[in-house]
């Protein structure tokens, strides 16, 4: 586990891409695992370069403009139509709804 | 001919009736008809809506009812922006057969303001790349040498602009992909504050670092497509409520006595020797036009690279898990037995490698146990970078600096080399951290006559300075004035 905010020593292999790439929802083949394990590998050893980086009492960005709490009234802006925007999918459409394959498993 | 003309010339040609926008926009057709089977800069063409905008804008022009400096004037847009009833890929196969039910508020502007829509432009798919190479629709050429890649992500809208196949073009900047191209074909470019430029309707990469930006044939071109473009928009939270200066106005005021910064961290071993020189050349005109240039110091600039390469796909990882092929995208070959063969499928067979080596470097970083390390440390050290910039700009107006370190490479040079590629933007993405406006004005060429682009960089919101500056060195050369032989 990481410590003290330092990046640990890389330690990915071929297991971590696989369990990466599920939860990505990416359906990779075991040759494609290994090709992006040997890339990957290599570009977040070059990343380990921040750990030169004294960092305590930096605070991190999130918006470089400064903006916070942005509102606005909650009225429609734009009129999209509900069909013109189902229209995108190439799922079956039942009653103005996409149809799925089922999320809940019996 | 009609498509060697500027933009500004086309719309006084527009105006004092010389010709009309039908003229101008069969000339970008049969220019396109020529040169778009070697440059492929263009992935899908708009003929019949072109037509039918500049054949109402003809009736406008006649009437003297011209809505804008843009109005009829045609010009093509990278396939990122939604365009109604259009297709809309990204260069992507997931994306392929995406057609949009709506524009995104920049083409509204710009439909409002006249465009005449040419079509829509190659890019790396969902703009992740320094190429093209990285376009499902493959790869752009670049106009000066059609052994070596346009530069991305922008490559399209940068080689359409440059061959006269367009009078002006829209890209996005994310980590120096409107300016590295712009550079490696001779385009005059800019990529804006972040926020300056509404991102409605624009497919997102990077949400804290995308920009949208102009790309002409030089500075007046550029203030113009500027100023339709830029403001706030109640449909991007990220926009900023700045009001918008007159960008034209301060062109051709004398820069006497303005501070420019040249960081020493971008003048490395690794920046070419020949495009140094150049470089400093372009100075040297600065310091006769009287600037007063300085050597400044940005310490965290080495760093910027790795900061980018975390933060950005963690990034795009996020903006890209809708794409699953539910409400919108690619239909998939192979079985779907279950909701999860959906998603593998249509993803596995949707996204290209990079896009996939970047998700998967993305949720990495942001996984349980990494993100401290990894992201949050990133995000730390941006602040550094961000703090560079502002100690900076307390002592001097502008920066100057290079676009990319080298001149345009040849196709299939770094394809197979990430980091090889990445390296082409350790000038352009520190920039991008900060979140500040950079112009890439053209300043020469190679001994092989390739394009070099000067990076002039300011603080936020100072668009209109970095266009008087960019102006004041542009009237003194006639760089942009060039064109690629074909």
């Amino acid at each position: 586990m990481a410590e003290n905010g330092k990046a640990q020593v890389n330690s990915l292999n071929a297991e971590k891409v696989k369990h990466i790439a599920h939860l990505a929802r990416i359906g990779l083949s075991g040759e494609e695992v290994e090709k992006f394990f040997g890339q990957l590998d290599s570009l977040i050893t070059s990343m380990e370069i921040l750990n030169e980086v004294n960092t305590d009492n930096v605070a991190a960005t999130t918006q470089v403009t400064g903006l916070k709490n942005v509102m606005r009234e909650d009225a429609i802006l734009k009129n999209v139509q509900a069909d013109d925007l189902l229209e995108c999918s190439t799922l079956p459409k039942i009653n103005h709804q996409i149809s799925v394959k089922a999320v809940i498993q019996e | 001919m009609l498509y060697n003309l500027t933009l500004t010339e086309a719309a006084e040609g527009i105006r004092t009736k010389k010709f009309k926008p039908s003229d101008l926009t069969h000339a970008i057709f049969e220019r396109i008809e020529v040169l778009n089977p070697q440059l492929n800069a263009y992935v899908n063409l708009n003929k019949e809506g072109a037509f039918e905008a500049a054949q109402e804008a003809d009736i406008r022009a006649e009437k003297g009812q011209l809505r804008s400096l843009l109005d009829g004037i045609p010009a093509g847009l990278k396939d990122i922006f939604n365009t109604k009833g259009i297709a809309t890929t990204c260069c992507s196969n997931i994306l392929k057969d995406f057609i949009p039910p709506y524009d995104a508020t920049v083409v509204t502007k710009l439909k409002e303001a006249g465009l005449v829509l040419t079509g829509k432009l190659n890019m790396d798919e969902f703009a992740c790349g320094s190429s093209t190479e990285h376009s499902s629709f493959g790869v752009t050429k670049n106009p000066w040498d059609l052994e070596r890649v346009a530069g991305g992500s922008s490559g399209g809208s940068a080689a359409a602009v440059a061959a006269d196949m367009a009078f002006y073009s829209l890209g996005t900047d994310t980590g120096g992909s409107i300016r590295q191209p712009a550079s490696l074909c001779n385009v005059t470019a800019l990529k804006v504050t972040y926020g300056r430029v509404s991102r409605s309707g624009v497919t997102s990469l990077a949400s804290s670092w995308d920009t949208i930006g102009p790309m002409a044939k030089n500075i007046k071109d550029l203030a113009q497509v500027l100023q339709v473009i830029a403001g706030n928009d109640l449909l991007d939270s990220t926009t900023s409520s700045l009001p918008i200066p007159d960008y034209s106005k301060t062109l051709g005021q004398s820069i006497k006595g303005l501070k420019i910064g040249v960081p020493k961290e971008y003048f490395i071993p690794d920046l070419d020797p020949e495009m140094e020189r150049i470089i400093r050349n372009a100075l040297k005109e600065y310091e006769k036009l009287g600037a007063e240039i300085k050597e400044v110091s940005l310490p965290y600039t080495k760093y910027a690279l790795a900061v980018y390469y975390i933060a950005m796909p963690a990034e795009l990882s996020a903006n890209l898990a809708r794409y699953d092929g539910i409400r919108f995208g690619l239909k998939p070959d192979g079985e779907i037995k279950e909701l999860i063969d959906q998603y593998y499928l249509t993803r596995d067979q949707g996204f290209g490698d990079e896009i996939k080596r970047r998700i998967l470097l993305g949720t990495y970083v942001l996984s349980a146990g990494y993100y401290d390390a990894f992201y949050l440390k990133a995000q730390k050290v941006r602040t550094l970078i961000i703090q560079d910039f502002e100690n900076a700009f307390k002592n001097v107006d502008v920066l100057m600096a290079p676009v990319s370190p080298f001149p345009a490479f040849k196709v299939g040079e770094k394809k197979d080399d990430p980091l090889a590629m990445y390296l082409a933007d350790v000038f352009t993405l520190p920039v991008s951290a900060a979140g500040v406006p950079a112009l890439s004005i053209p300043c020469g060429f190679t001994k092989n006559k390739l394009p070099v682009g000067l990076q002039i960089i300011g603080p936020q919101f100072s668009e209109d300075l970095l266009l008087k500056v960019a102006y004041a060195y542009e009237q003194t050369t006639d760089w942009t004035k060039q064109k690629p032989v074909f």
